[in-house]
């Protein structure tokens, strides 16, 4: 178990040394000169110069980015062009605005996902299975700012029950999770309906029946734990696309988190909070797998003893 | 057909014309049709037939562990005075694993993959005798070491890939008797495990019904293990019992031609190997039976009155009560009926 930790966190080092190598890259790629942007249009060469030696850009690329690196670890990512504000600290704050939007979407979708799924694959045939089947094919498909628009027409401008835009009450949060959460629910409820089915209809659950445990054990012991491994998976990789799911939604519901944080900056050319929020975003994803993979080493006793220990 | 009467003994467990089907596409199909047999205390009945002739169905059935599409459709299942089939699921839940356990063929994939070999053996024994976790677990331990498991303590705290098949079955062995059942039914538990485990299982399986008493029920398509363990025999086809009596009997004087067949098949160091033979052709589809005699097509004494469904014989002697479902044993058969 450990071993496998160790192995694992190795890993992540490397994949995280990749991401910085990557965004460094590709800034420097993009077309635009920073120090133009950040100066008046007719400033002197001088100044333009004079700019570019104080933020270090005439330093060779390799110098850059071991001094990129040397600073990122120190959770110095620079500062925001234009409001002079240390980036860490913009993105710490908006980062707990998106964290707040996404872990409550994806509580309701895990809550929701599982139970739903479940009480398919145990109706299988019947008619509530057909319309959580048939809902799952429609929540997958549908866009999310597609539901995210439809949600503010129907519960905040006709119903008015909640907030359509910013974050002043809790309840701003609800219609934005519902929005972001509503294809999680729909792909989790697939794919443990799915899961579930498989494994009721494995020995071990007819070895647990013959035991003589209760219906509700045998479902909830006994299937579900095997059942959760490749729902967490799921649940794992869907963990990024929430984080992108919730750009567009912070961006319909002017939420101000990461996710209108990047869209911002990419329209305003505020490279080091442009880079900085990549380079967040890669770290958070990256986190999430190797949160995943260690979950599972907990839930599947055949993971955690096959490396090692 | 009717059903076997041991002589003074009262049965612990008696089928009486069970009747199982399952509902297919393309219409029923009764997979377990008529069957009656009944154990006694501290007696091992075995059934044989090959693959698809009903075994599980029937034992599953006692469980009441037919799932969707099957159903019993009718017959009784008599335990302690009781028709299983007309308890509730929840009394029926009451005797899984407690008076009445089972042992699977496949020892790989029977054993719950993500629980420890304590937790999955001691569940039990908190939900019958009520014990707490601690005691429960200590008891799972003391079982393993009943069923030979060396280190019982340490494979307790362990998971089922751990451990290897004949392990696992000892597990399953460990975990259906912890609540000392009144009757242990088997599947093939030896289907899956090498010769020697096999050898080392079956022992097991007879010291633990002679120590607790129970009636066990043994399925097999291997009529070595029936010479060994059984004191009595059913052989199936296609759903029916064709043959039945007392061990020694059916395995020394097969009448039914199926069961010489299956004897034939047997390899023995008393006779020559190439005249070991099969039986030639399937068990076949439930699906599309044939009409009269299920074992008409294969069998080597058909006749035209074959063609209607056989009637069963009983008598010629023998310990247990003896029967065979052929036309053979029929005075419309002729007079030459012990070929
Ligand atoms: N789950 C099932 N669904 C459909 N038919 C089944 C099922 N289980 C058993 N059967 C039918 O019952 C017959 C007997 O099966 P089984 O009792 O498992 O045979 P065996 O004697 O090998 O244990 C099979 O040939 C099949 O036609
Ligand atoms: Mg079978």
């Amino acid at each position: 178990m450990g071993a496998y930790i160790l192995k694992r966190l190795a890993q992540t080092f490397v994949v995280l040394w990749g991401v910085s190598l990557v965004t460094f890259i590709l800034m420097n790629v993009v077309p635009g000169d920073p120090v133009l942007l950040m100066l008046e249009r007719r400033a002197r060469p001088e100044d333009v110069a004079r700019v570019r030696h104080e933020m270090g850009l005439d330093k060779p690329r390799a110098v850059q980015y071991f001094e990129f690196v040397a600073k990122a670890v120190r959770l110095d990512l620079g500062r925001s062009y234009f409001t002079k504000e240390p980036v860490t600290t913009a993105l710490t704050r908006r980062f707990g605005v998106t964290v707040r939007l996404a872990s409550l979407a994806y509580a309701i979708a895990l809550l929701l996902g599982i139970s739903m799924g479940v009480a398919a694959a145990l109706k299988r045939g019947s008619a509530f299975d057909s319309l959580i089947t048939g809902g799952a094919a429609l929540g997958i498909s549908a866009p999310v700012f597609w539901v995210a628009i439809l949600l503010q027409i129907v519960f905040g401008l006709r119903l008015a029950w909640f907030p359509i835009s910013g974050i002043r009450s809790p309840g701003s949060f609800v219609l934005p999770a519902a929005a972001l959460g509503i294809r999680y629910i729909a792909s989790i409820s697939r794919v443990t309906r799915t899961s579930m089915l498989e494994v009721i209809s494995q020995d071990y659950i007819r070895t647990a029946r013959a035991k003589g445990l209760a219906e509700k054990t045998v479902i909830l012991k006994h299937a579900l734990k095997n059942a959760l491994i490749p729902i967490i998976t799921l649940a794992g990789t869907e963990l990024g696309n929430l984080l992108a799911g919730s750009m567009l939604t912070e961006w319909v519901f002017a939420i101000p988190g990461m996710g209108k944080q990047m869209v911002d900056s990419i329209l305003m050319r505020d490279l080091p909070m442009l880079q900085g929020t990549v380079l967040y975003v890669a770290v958070i994803f990256v986190m999430s797998n190797l949160v995943v993979d260690i979950s599972y080493a907990f839930i599947d006793p055949r993971i955690r003893y096959s490396h090692g220990d | 057909m009717d059903t076997l009467a041991v002589q003074g003994v009262p049965s612990l467990l008696s089928v009486r014309n069970l009747r199982v089907s399952f509902n297919m596409k393309r219409g029923a199909v009764r997979a377990v049709d008529d069957v009656s047999f009944e154990v006694s205390r501290g007696e091992t009945l075995g059934i044989v037939g090959e693959s698809g002739c009903g075994k599980s169905v029937t034992a599953l059935s006692i469980m009441r562990l037919i799932a969707e599409p099957g159903r019993i459709e009718g017959g009784q299942i008599r335990y302690g005075g009781v028709n299983l089939l007309d308890l509730s699921m929840r009394e029926m839940r009451g005797i899984r694993g407690n008076k009445i356990a089972m042992i699977f063929q496949e020892p790989m994939t029977s054993l719950n993959p993500v629980l420890t070999i304590g937790s999955q053996i001691s569940e039990a024994l908190r939900l019958h005798e009520g014990l707490g976790r601690r005691e429960a677990l200590d008891r799972a331990v003391e079982m393993l070491s009943v069923v030979n498991i060396p280190m019982p303590e340490k494979r307790a705290r362990e998971y089922p890939h751990q451990l290897s098949g004949g392990m696992r079955q000892r597990v399953m062995i460990a975990m259906a008797l912890c609540c000392k059942p009144d009757v242990l039914i088997c599947d093939e538990p030896t289907t899956a495990l090498d010769v020697t485990i096999q050898a080392q299982i079956i022992s097991l399986i007879e010291d633990l019904k002679v120590r607790t008493g129970a009636a066990v029920i043994m399925i097999t398509h291997d009529l070595g293990v029936i010479s060994e363990i059984a004191d009595k025999v059913i052989v199936m086809y296609a759903g029916k019992i064709i043959e039945e009596g007392g061990k020694t009997d059916v395995l020394t004087n097969p009448l039914h031609p199926y069961t010489e067949g299956l004897l034939n098949a047997v390899p023995r160091i008393d006779r020559d190997s190439d005249e070991l033979s099969v039986i030639p052709g399937m068990v076949p589809n439930l699906a599309f039976l044939p009409e009269g005699c299920r074992f008409r097509p294969r069998c080597r004494y058909a006749r035209e009155i074959c063609r209607s469904a056989p009637v069963k014989a009983s008598g010629f002697g023998g310990i247990a009560p003896r029967g065979v479902s052929c036309w053979k044993f029929q005075p419309a058969w002729g007079g030459e009926a012990d070929v």
